[in-house]
Order: structure tokens, then C-alpha cells, then sequence
């Protein structure tokens, strides 16, 4: 008696555990798992197409019947085919009805919020370049034959610069020492895609020649002795006519600075007063300055270049 | 009583799934209540995927109930009620 009621309370309780679910799931078949595997692919690609908005009730049902599908397949005491497969075919429907109808909608969405056509991109033009500048000089602004003289110049928003007269490509500013034989314009061309810039600077060659006259001490009258240095001179005022002609006077380092100097332009006086009386020179044409010790040539420390230093220097300066 | 052990093995068997069944009667008439809550408050127009979603998960929970599979019952009812829930959320329902 007592063994039945045991066996009969195991019973029972195999019969509750049962019920609660503790019993083995059924296994797919391959079949099915390949038909389920077909459902969820059409579901996930209506859900890419925005399913939610363009089929809602039909993504609502298609999701219910692949889950009770699933279900039904895997139910532990769910074994006969036919059952199941009535579930996978409403399943399978439901995939086709949601597809069917997602997708015209997600193509007519696509034409929709298909982009304008680009708006043709205007690039406007480049500014255009800024003209060139340039500037040049000469410094001294002038020079006496065989002398030489430096040019600066400078540009401004230039890509090259060039300058005439043999010299060729300079850098956009610059230095260069010049020795012209005649009067020379130098004309510097600045360039850039804008165009070209010039700029010109005019060196004058000016001639002269050097009359060494021996002055008695402290005087500055013109000695016989000297009358033929002063023909060099009037043969040099004749080869320039009517141009301006300048006499500068020199002396040596002896005695005061200021004394020297008056020294010099009485010499120079002297010498301008002899060209004009000989009338190869009108008196506005010609000017007379004294320099004094200040520009001496050679060495006064001997007697040899103190007599050098002593001279008178005439040069013209063009018309 | 002869048979006591038999009588109380019965009752137990009787009693758990009385319990068990009730549970899912529960689960299934409260995903119904959200249901019509959210209904009342637009959902079939402001969240219609929500709505039809809680509606055929509801439908799917009453079936396995009926066919006397309460887990199965159980978890379609729970699916019913997020649904549901998500759906009342979003047409401005829900509690005050």
C-alpha cells in the first residue's frame, strides 16, 4: 500500500515538471530551420526599407507569425510536420505581404529624398594681380669718365625684375656698381602676371681734366710758366662747347685747414678768369669752388704727392 | 479516508495549476488593458506598428492559452504588453 502511494505521488510530480516546461525543446529540422532562416531575411529587409512607416500592420503581423512559427516548431510535444508547417507557410505569407509592400513604398521614398542635381559650383575669378612697382637710383648721380657709380633699386609685387644695358635678371631689389662710359639711362623692368612696371634713373658721365699749376706760396695769381697747362685747359672748354663748366681748386696740407681753403677758390677764380678771357667760355657758363685739403690725391706726407694735391681740376657738366 | 496520500497529491496537482493558468490569465488581461488604454489614446494612429504588434502578440497569447500551452501563453502575453506599453508611450498616454 505504502509502495503505490509512493509511486503515486512520483508520478505526479513528473507529471507537474512536465507541465512546467522542464522537458526537452524538439530540434528543427534542417528544412525548417533553412525556411525560418528565409522569413527572418525578408522580414530584416523590409525593416531596412523602413517597414515600421510603410507597412505597420503588415510588419506587426509578420513578426507575431515568425515568432509563433518558431515557437510551434520548438514546442516539445509540437511533433507532427503538417502542424508546423501550416505555421511556417502563414509565416512565410506574412514575410511576402510585408515585402510586397515595403518595398514600392521605400522606392517611392528614394525618388523623393533623391539629392537636386548639384548646383553648377562658380568659382569666382582671382583677384587680379596688383601691379608691379619699381624704383631705382644711382648713387653718386653722376660720375666723371672712368668712374663708377652704384645703383640700388626695389620693386614692389614684382615676380622678376631686369635691368638694361647688358646687366640682365636682377633680384627683386638689389645693389650693383656701374662704370658707364657715356651718359647712360638705366631702365629697370619689373614683372609680374599683371604686367610690367619701369622705372628709369639717367647716370651722366661728365668729363674732366686735371691742371697741376705751380702757385707761388700763398698766391694765387697764374704764372707764365704755366700758360701751357692752361692751353690744356681751354683746348678741354673748346671740345665742350656751350656746356656748363666747373673749376674746383686743391691745395696741399699745408698751413690751417681755413686758410687752405681760401687758397683754393682764389686758384680756382684764377683759373676760371683766365678761361673767360680768353672767350672760349661765357662767364654764366663757368663756376669756380675751392675744396682745399679735403680731397687730396696723393700723399702730402712727401713733396712729390704734396705737388699732386696742389692742382686744379676742370670738368664739364653738360648743357 | 482510505486514501489520504492520493487525496493530497491530487490537491496540490489541482491547486498549482489552477495557480499557474491564473498567472497567465493575468499577464494576458493586462497587456489587453494597455492595449486599450494606448487605443483610447490614438495609438492606431500615433504608433499604428506598436499598436497592431501589441494587438497580434495578444492574439498569438489567448491562442496558446487556449491550446493549453500557458508558457507559451505567457511569453506572447509579455511581447503583447511591451508593445502595448511602447505604444501608449508614444501617443501620450500612460499614467497622470
Amino acid at each position: 500500500m505504502r509502495n503505490q502511494r509512493f509511486y503515486l505521488c512520483m508520478t505526479v510530480l513528473l507529471a507537474v515538471l512536465l507541465a512546467a516546461g522542464c522537458a526537452r525543446n524538439r530540434q528543427m529540422t534542417q528544412p525548417e530551420k533553412d525556411q525560418m532562416e528565409t522569413i527572418s531575411a525578408k522580414i530584416a529587409k523590409a525593416e531596412k526599407m523602413d517597414a515600421k512607416e510603410c507597412a505597420p500592420v503588415e510588419y506587426a503581423y509578420a513578426l507575431a507569425e515568425r515568432d509563433e512559427a518558431l515557437h510551434e516548431a520548438t514546442e516539445p510535444w509540437e511533433d507532427p510536420p503538417k502542424y508546423v508547417a501550416k505555421h511556417f507557410a502563414s509565416a512565410n505569407k506574412a514575410a511576402d505581404d510585408l515585402l510586397n509592400k515595403t518595398t514600392p513604398c521605400w522606392e517611392a521614398k528614394q525618388v523623393k529624398a533623391a539629392p537636386p542635381p548639384p548646383k553648377p559650383v562658380v568659382v569666382p575669378p582671382p583677384p587680379p594681380p596688383m601691379a608691379p612697382a619699381a624704383t631705382i637710383m644711382a648713387d653718386p648721380k653722376y660720375v666723371y669718365e672712368g668712374k663708377c657709380t652704384k645703383l640700388t633699386w626695389s620693386t614692389q609685387n614684382a615676380t622678376s625684375a631686369e635691368i638694361d644695358q647688358g646687366i640682365g635678371s636682377v633680384g627683386l631689389s638689389g645693389t650693383k656698381e656701374v662704370c658707364p662710359k657715356e651718359t647712360t639711362k638705366y631702365t629697370i623692368t619689373a614683372t609680374n602676371p599683371g604686367g610690367p612696371a619701369k622705372a628709369v634713373v639717367e647716370v651722366p658721365v661728365f668729363h674732366r681734366t686735371t691742371l697741376y699749376i705751380n702757385f707761388d706760396t700763398n698766391k694765387a695769381d697764374i704764372r707764365k710758366a704755366d700758360l701751357k697747362e692752361l692751353q690744356t685747359a681751354i683746348d678741354f672748354v673748346k671740345r665742350y662747347p656751350d656746356t656748363k663748366i666747373v673749376v674746383v681748386g686743391h691745395t696741399d696740407s699745408t698751413g690751417p685747414d681755413a686758410y687752405n681753403q681760401k687758397l683754393s677758390e682764389r686758384r680756382a677764380d684764377a683759373v676760371k678768369k683766365y678761361l673767360v678771357d680768353s672767350g672760349h667760355v661765357n662767364a654764366d657758363m663757368i663756376t669756380a669752388e675751392g675744396r682745399g685739403e679735403a680731397e687730396p690725391i696723393a700723399d702730402n706726407k712727401t713733396k712729390e704727392g704734396r705737388a699732386k694735391n696742389r692742382r686744379v681740376e676742370i670738368s664739364e657738366h653738360g648743357k | 479516508m482510505k486514501q489520504p496520500w492520493l487525496a493530497f497529491c491530487a490537491i496540490v496537482l489541482v491547486v498549482g495549476l489552477s495557480l499557474a493558468g491564473c498567472a497567465t490569465a493575468n499577464k494576458i488581461q493586462a497587456a489587453r488593458s494597455t492595449m486599450d488604454k494606448a487605443r483610447d489614446a490614438g495609438a492606431v494612429y500615433k504608433a499604428p506598428f506598436e499598436y497592431k504588434a501589441a494587438e497580434a502578440y495578444l492574439a498569438k497569447a489567448v491562442r496558446q492559452a487556449e491550446k493549453g500551452d500557458p508558457k507559451a501563453a505567457e511569453a506572447f502575453a509579455k511581447e503583447s504588453q511591451a508593445y502595448a506599453s511602447k505604444a501608449l508611450a508614444m501617443s501620450g498616454g500612460g499614467a497622470k
